[in-house]
């Protein structure tokens, strides 16, 4: 199964927010996702309504009991993703650290380029967000050091926290679905319900089932689904 | 389609006599802000691009190519939404850069900014 690398060359424009929540709404349909929060701040797991003090298992640490939030697998790869052999094995894109039965969802900080470069050859996938602003229009030009954004084949942008009572929000929108199209899988639109729910230590689906926003990550992850070929699974499916 | 929590409120409130309508930008509307001119120019985004000989070549090239092949005439457009233009796909299919008259094109789609 693929691993979806969820990195922005931005921080700040909900990279964490849509990992999280692509990861739910893949468990709700069927696929059973392990996210990996690699970042030091590890807000990953506020998503899934959890508390900030609840401790998350450790990547590669089999002596703890496995976390499992709304139908997903919870591991903390910060430690992981500094230690020596575990960038060695990611050097060799033949040999995955990852399990092939699983589908891994990776959240990676925007400061750390490095480990997404090393993890971006066993990725089936980059799901980039930013945001409609200039800042983050602008830093669409740092997604690959070395190859265009056009030219990318495993990447898709995903536009978040669109207010459409902006003009220029609305304008950037359109402009990258305009000249970026086969690049875009979705817009998020801005929805407080997002850090509401968080302040409540509840999933936005339990908070509010009616949010815009959770409405949109879903046409998002059909868009995901459609691009690396994971058809709904059905209950009950193996592999 | 109205937004599913704005669908919910009004629910909630029992409110059944709004009209809901979303103000959807076109995208021969919007404003064409320096930053996106910037963008389509840089090589990071769309390539290396093609020097004005050879956009002047692949111009008179797709000429060439549309005198021998016309294209079939399209009908009528019924509504104003249907005359918009479709979006230029950059990257679709060829990952080849966008050329000036490409560019010229796609900025010329958008009213000049403020």
């Amino acid at each position: 199964m693929p691993l979806l690398l969820f990195h922005s060359p931005k921080g700040g424009v909900g990279s964490t927010f849509l990992a999280a929540h692509c990861a739910m709404e893949l468990a709700a349909r069927g696929h059973e996702p392990i996210a990996i929060d690699f970042t030091y701040q590890g807000s990953l797991k506020l998503f899934f309504g959890l508390l900030p003090d609840q401790p998350i298992v450790r990547a590669g640490d089999d002596s703890e009991e496995e976390l499992v939030a709304a139908g997903v697998e919870l591991l903390d790869g910060y430690r992981l993703g500094r230690k020596a052999a575990f960038l060695k094995m990611l050097a060799d894109p033949d040999a995955s650290p990852f399990p092939s039965d699983k589908l891994i969802i990776a959240d990676v900080a925007a400061a750390d380029h490095a480990l997404k470069q090393a993890l971006l050859p066993h990725a089936v996938l980059q799901v980039c967000t930013i945001t409609p602003g200039p800042v983050a229009l602008a830093s669409l030009t740092k997604v690959d050091p070395a190859q265009p954004l056009a030219e990318l084949q495993k990447t898709l942008i995903v536009v978040n926290l669109l207010d459409d009572t902006r003009t220029l929000a609305r304008h950037s929108n359109i402009f990258l679905h305009s000249a970026f199209e086969r690049l875009l899988a979705g817009t998020v639109r801005q929805d407080e319900a997002v850090n509401e729910a968080v302040a409540k230590f509840e999933t936005l689906e339990r908070f509010r089932p009616t949010s815009a926003a959770l409405a949109d990550v879903r046409a998002v992850v059909t868009a995901l689904e459609e691009h690396c070929n994971l058809g709904p699974r059905k209950e009950g499916e193996e592999g | 389609m109205m937004r599913s929590d704005a669908e919910a409120l009004l629910k909630k409130l029992g409110q059944k006599d709004f009209r809901y309508q979303e103000f959807a930008d076109r995208f021969g509307d919007t404003e064409l802000w320096p930053l996106f001119e910037a963008l389509l120019q840089d090589e990071r985004l769309v390539g290396r691009p093609v020097s004005r000989i050879d956009a002047k070549r692949v111009t008179r090239e797709r000429a060439a190519l549309a005198t021998v092949h016309p294209l079939p005439k399209k009908p009528e457009a019924s509504s104003e939404e249907d005359r918009v233009t479709p979006a230029l796909d950059v990257a679709a299919g060829e990952t080849h850069p966008i050329g000036d008259g490409e560019l010229d094109a796609f900025l010329g789609r958008m009213t000049p900014g403020r």
